[in-house]
């Protein structure tokens, strides 16, 4: 825990880089913080048509919003799978075409 | 799922062997523990009585551990399997018995192999110090056939295995063994497939060629990456992918290629999210994937389903082809669907634009000063108050 904002240390989850050395050595992208901001901005293209939100918080956690508030804070991203499908009452399935066609139809929007 | 450290490649590498009941694990553990090439080994079994090891032992060094004359470490496990890996790492660190490094651990014959292999890419004690190396399935050249039709455990062995043992070559008739090896080649076109007659036994052909040998040489590796092996369609767009080899009307495998680097963000968010939802139907991933032309080497991504091997970036790749390689064995998912949902990911990563440098995503934060407005009302600078006029 940090011991000034008493902020949870997130564990190092496999999705968030291969390996230390990887990822340093390589383009702009590759910190992690750049890292967790660009898979924010993605989720967040992702979830839109859902009207849920994700901000990262301090680059150790997520916090889930939806139209109501802050619904949820998590560590890792399959925590954030759970979260979401608890508020919307949905499986959230990559293979769904629904998904799929939502967020084809938020790019060409 | 955590990975709590990097791996700093002093891992022990885990050989996890199983295999159903009857299929020759234990007689293919007996020949492994007979031989000289396990000297740096810890073999972690369900009974020592089942092995037979008298004619081997250096000495006990309590009721659950012996010594080899080979100097391999042979264990029982008693109840939980992360308990029995700490417990030994312990008394490796401590000298009570040689710093092993390699460890083979027997699963019984009913057992799904996926929360052993759980336990290793997990268990705090047990993740950071362990690499899973291979899961190596034997199967009987008599009864395999059989038990692939009619047990789903002995699929699921099968169907996540590394490397794929058919025992009993030299009491089964021929064309049954070829039968089986084409099932078994169908069923999982990435394990390796060796033949083990009886008494022809060669311990380091079965747990040498790592996925994570140095410069990913390894004999596992050129296997999985064998595109003829998926009946490759052959198609030229931006990825093209193999035809799905049907093992039965459930279980399919198949191989995607990308010819540009992935995309790692979105990569993990799809993979993760991929895993969540249909993870019991992903029986098993493996990539060897460019993230990026700069790097060196490839990163390789393995999991079976629920668990992810935390990915290892290798220095070097196998050969001179850069090209990003993905396999897949699944259960009622179809390489279409797999394609089309990767896509779309990556189309969401494309477009993300500006957000690479800190710079183009800082806002300033918004002020509340005089000539702004709070809720449609202006803010204005305070006037001097009446008294001091």
């Amino acid at each position: 825990m940090c011991g000034l904002c008493g902020a949870l240390a997130g564990g190092r989850h496999w999705s968030d880089g291969a390996g230390r050395e990887g990822f340093e050595a390589s383009d702009k992208y590759r910190t992690r913080r750049g890292e967790r901001r660009r898979r924010t901005a993605l989720i967040n293209r992702l979830l839109a048509p859902q009207g849920l939100t994700i901000e990262d918080w301090a680059g150790t956690s997520y916090v889930l919003h939806s139209k109501r508030g802050a619904v949820a804070e998590v560590l890792t991203l399959p925590d954030l799978w759970l979260a979401i499908e608890r508020e919307t009452g949905e499986a959230i399935d990559p293979l769904d075409p629904g998904l799929l066609a939502s967020a084809r139809r938020g790019l060409n929007g | 799922m955590v990975d709590p450290a990097p791996k700093t490649g002093n891992e022990i590498a885990v050989h996890v062997i199983t295999g159903f009941l009857g299929s020759g694990k234990t007689t293919l553990l007996q020949q492994l523990l007979d031989s000289p090439d396990l000297g740096d080994t810890a073999v972690l079994i369900n009974e020592f009585g089942e092995i037979g090891l008298d004619h081997l032992l250096l000495k006990q060094v309590d009721e659950d551990i012996v010594m080899l004359e080979s100097g391999c470490v042979c264990c029982t496990i008693r109840g939980d399997l992360g308990v029995a890996i700490r417990d030994l790492l312990a008394r490796r660190d401590s000298g009570v018995i040689p710093p092993f490094r390699r460890l083979v651990i027997e699963t019984t014959g009913l057992a799904d192999p996926v929360p052993i292999l759980y336990t290793l890419m997990t268990e705090p004690g047990v993740s950071e110090r362990c690499i899973l190396d291979s899961v190596i399935t034997t199967v009987d050249a008599v009864n395999g056939s059989l038990h692939l039709a009619r047990q789903p455990e002995s699929t699921k062995q099968a169907a996540v295995a590394d490397r794929l043992v058919i025992t009993k070559t030299d009491i089964a008739n021929p064309s049954e063994t070829a039968d089986l090896e084409a099932r078994l080649t169908r069923l999982n076109p990435s394990a390796r497939i060796l033949q083990a007659p009886f008494f022809e036994f060669d311990a380091e052909a079965l747990l040498a060629g790592s996925t994570y040998d140095p410069g990913a040489k390894g004999a596992d590796v050129r296997h999985w990456l064998d595109e003829e092996a998926y009946r490759d369609g052959g198609a030229h767009d931006h990825h093209h992918a193999a035809d799905v080899n049907r093992h039965d009307e459930h279980i399919g495998s198949f191989c995607l290629t990308f010819d540009e680097p992935i995309d790692w963000t979105a990569f993990g968010v799809w993979l993760t999210m991929l895993l969540h939802r249909r993870g019991e139907d992903v029986l098993r991933v493996k990539g060897l994937l460019n993230v990026d032309d700069a790097l060196a080497g490839p990163v390789v991504v393995h999991g079976v389903q629920h668990v992810i091997h935390p990915p290892a970036h290798l220095d070097a790749w196998p050969d001179d082809d850069r090209r990003s390689r993905l396999v897949f064995i699944t259960r009622d998912i179809g390489r279409e669907e797999i394609e089309a949902s990767l896509s779309t990911f990556n189309a969401l990563a494309d477009a993300d634009t500006g957000t690479g440098s800190p710079e183009a995503s800082y806002q300033r934060p918004r002020t509340s000063s005089a000539g702004r407005s709070i809720g449609g009302r202006p803010v204005r600078r305070p006037g001097a108050p009446a008294w001091m006029k």
